[in-house]
């Protein structure tokens, strides 16, 4: 308790110390804040200790969706969601696109696909620019400008990483096609860049990076946040409650609970920020109701939990007659593409997807899901053929609907009493439009690119799950104002991916950051009228 | 002490064992029956009530399809039923989601075991050997 702010009111209150509230607990702390960040998951303060190059060890920095009630076609429960702090930066691949300016005017280029709800983005790709380029800089993210960039975006701080033997021949491949092709942005150092060595090939990235060549939110932003003294972290720490307790337009602090003892606590901030996941941020606000809110805190307009959406997933894999060693190399995107992220004719659908390549140990995922038709000896043999692989996945972008959604179901409580999430999401024709020519873009790839035998993973399964509190200027449609500032709850913020409109076809996490600087230099530069008015 | 409810009998170890068995044979590389790749799955059911619960009676009903339809239970199969019997489980919709979280559990834990990872050419850990290093890329990207 060395860092409880001596009146019992901490400035800021952070809930969820994943990839934004890591953010959030950085900048804050380095403006002299006092800040309080609660998390679920316990902290792995020493990587190369606590991390292990074992497959099955990245198990533990993934949340835990199998008490979901699910409704619909659309969810798996497979996303990647992170649970400890640094959140989804200890398990991620690590692949950093920016989204495009298209991308944040939706609406505008696409109309409303059949049930959708799109809108787009209430701020340009100008005004997040800036958060852009100090995003990579914190990373340290590794790449070189692809065909599909503008040219005035700035350097990336590390050059790209070497190709692999399996990304050349994806090159050649999609080159056949008139696909264009980059090493892909990864915030993965391709050299020693700010104190972190550069990337030794083991494969394991999913298992956390023993290392830190990969960029971990815990290592290169909480770290030093805890270092000057002001941020007090508790791990194992659960938020059953943000509290109003005085007037329906200021929150007051929350209720936790101590996993470890059960005890529950209250803790008292200026300001409070949900960086939760977005299923369990609207959760929190929907388990939240009171006196003032009583459908759910800024739920007025039952927008809370709406409009939610992930990518769809598919992958791909070729056989080849080469030794490629497929399992060294960092995970995901050493080659990219991104000449399919718009509408065309070849995805004659809204929105687009993109390809990656696949290299590292995951050769249970690949038994798992291109495989999964396959037992006994056909399925043995094929995985002996593990480093003659071409793997590559692909990203489809899905569009938000109102119906897909969060809601709490009253009737089912967890351990500490809470109700839990329902996830309801059944795909759009336009999604599984888009996944279906994600298919068989990767299916034409693999077989260009010299495979002999190829598997696609048909129908896709999500990844990236985004919106449930989304952006916008008009309370009737959004949860918040376009620095993530709850409507109508002036010193209630939002952080991650639970914000997004719409969700490109590029993994999130760079923009999930950029958007979290984004308000926390807001929060600073406006703070002091937020702090004064406790 | 666990409550029994909360553990699979004996029977249904077996019926696992058969299935794992069948999925991932041993042949001139380790098989399920090679590795404690049961018990991993066992136990990472023990901390979810509500998904050994779908395991106990999904396990129930594969045997009571094998009984029906070949006389017996699973695990006293001969090999030709037992393969043509589990290779019909994923085209059920009685055994979703089941099926699918069986199978990818499976996966998910058999291909993480060093001497599986080791017997189809994954390189193990290196981090404490210093990674594995040049030579093992291809040409440069930039």
């Amino acid at each position: 308790m060395s860092s409880s702010p001596p009146e019992g009111v901490y400035d800021a209150i952070i809930v969820g110390m994943g990839a934004a509230g890591s953010v959030f607990a950085h900048e804050l702390t380095k403006a002299g804040w006092q800040v309080l960040a609660l998390e679920r998951g316990p902290r792995y303060p020493r990587h190369l200790k606590d991390f292990t190059e074992n497959d099955m060890s990245m198990w533990r920095l993934l949340w835990d969706n199998s008490p979901y009630q699910v409704e619909g076609n659309g969810f798996h429960r497979t996303p990647d969601l992170g649970l400890g702090v640094g959140g989804g930066t200890l398990s991620w691949l690590a692949v950093s696109p920016r989204f495009f300016e298209g991308d944040l005017r939706f609406r505008s280029r696409h109309g409303r696909p059949v049930g959708s709800s799109v809108e787009d983005w209430p701020l340009s790709l100008a005004e997040l620019e800036p958060c852009y380029d100090e995003a990579e800089a914190q990373m340290g993210v590794s790449g070189q400008r692809g065909p599909w960039e503008s040219e005035t975006r700035r350097e990336f701080p590390n050059p790209p990483m070497g190709y692999y033997k399996s990304s050349l021949l994806l090159r050649d491949g999609m080159a056949r096609l008139g696909i264009r092709s980059a090493p892909g942005p990864v915030a993965i150092n391709s050299k020693p860049y700010q104190g972190r060595g550069p990337c030794l090939n083991c494969g394991y990235c999913r298992s956390g990076c023993r290392v830190d060549a990969k960029y971990q939110a815990d290592q290169v932003l909480v770290a030093p946040a805890l270092a000057t003294g002001r941020l007090d972290l508790r791990t194992e720490a659960l938020v059953t409650r943000v509290e109003m307790l005085r007037t329906g337009t200021r929150v007051d602090g929350v209720t936790w609970v101590e996993l470890r003892t059960h005890r529950e606590h209250r803790a008292f901030g200026k300001v409070v920020i949900v960086c939760n996941n977005p299923i369990e941020t609207p959760r929190l606000f929907l388990n939240s109701a009171n006196a003032f809110h009583p459908h759910g805190l800024a739920n007025a307009h039952d927008q809370v939990g709406r409009h939610f959406f992930c990518h769809s997933r598919t992958l791909g894999l070729g056989f080849t007659e080469q030794e490629l060693e497929t399992s060294v190399g960092h995970g995901m995107g050493n080659l990219m593409s991104l000449d399919f992220h718009e509408s065309g004719p070849e995805q004659p659908g809204s929105g687009g997807f993109s390809l990656l390549s696949l290299n590292g140990t995951g050769a249970s995922l690949l038994a798992a899901e291109p495989l999964r038709h396959y037992m006994g000896s056909g399925l043995k043999e094929r995985m002996k053929q593990y480093n003659k692989a071409l793997l590559l996945v692909s990203f489809g972008e899905g569009l938000p609907s109102p119906e897909n959604r969060i809601t709490v179901d009253r009737s089912k409580l967890d351990s500490h009493g809470q109700p839990i999430a329902r996830v309801s999401y059944t795909l759009l024709e336009n999604d599984l439009c888009v996944s279906r020519a994600a298919g068989r873009k990767l299916e034409e790839v693999l077989w260009a690119s010299g495979a002999r035998e190829v598997h696609v993973l048909t129908p896709a399964l999500e990844a990236h799950p985004m919106g449930t509190m989304r952006m916008g200027a008009n309370s009737r449609l959004s949860v918040t104002n376009p620095y993530g500032q709850v409507h109508g709850i002036d010193n209630l913020f939002i952080g991650g991916a639970s914000l997004f409109v719409t969700g490109s076809c590029v993994p999130p996490t760079l923009t999930l950051h950029a958007l979290a600087l984004r308000t926390a230099r807001h929060l600073v530069h406006q703070g002091g009228a937020l702090l004064r008015r406790h | 002490m666990t409550n029994p409810s909360q553990r699979l009998s004996p029977a249904d170890y077996e019926t696992v064992d058969a299935l794992a068995a069948t999925l991932l044979p041993s042949d001139d590389t380790p098989g399920a029956a090679d590795t404690p790749v049961v018990p991993m799955i066992i136990g990472i059911l023990k901390g979810h009530p509500e998904q050994l619960e779908l395991f106990r009676s999904a396990l129930a009903r594969i045997n009571g399809l094998a009984r029906g339809t070949y006389g017996d239970e699973l695990a006293r199969l001969p090999p030709p039923s037992r393969e043509a019997l589990i290779g019909s489980l994923s085209a059920r919709q009685e055994f979703h989601p089941f099926w699918p979280m069986f199978r990818t559990l499976l996966m998910l834990c058999f291909y993480s075991i060093p001497k599986v990872c080791r017997s189809i050419g994954l390189p193990g850990p290196s981090i404490d050997q210093g990674g594995l290093l040049p030579g093992t890329r291809g040409e440069e990207s930039a």
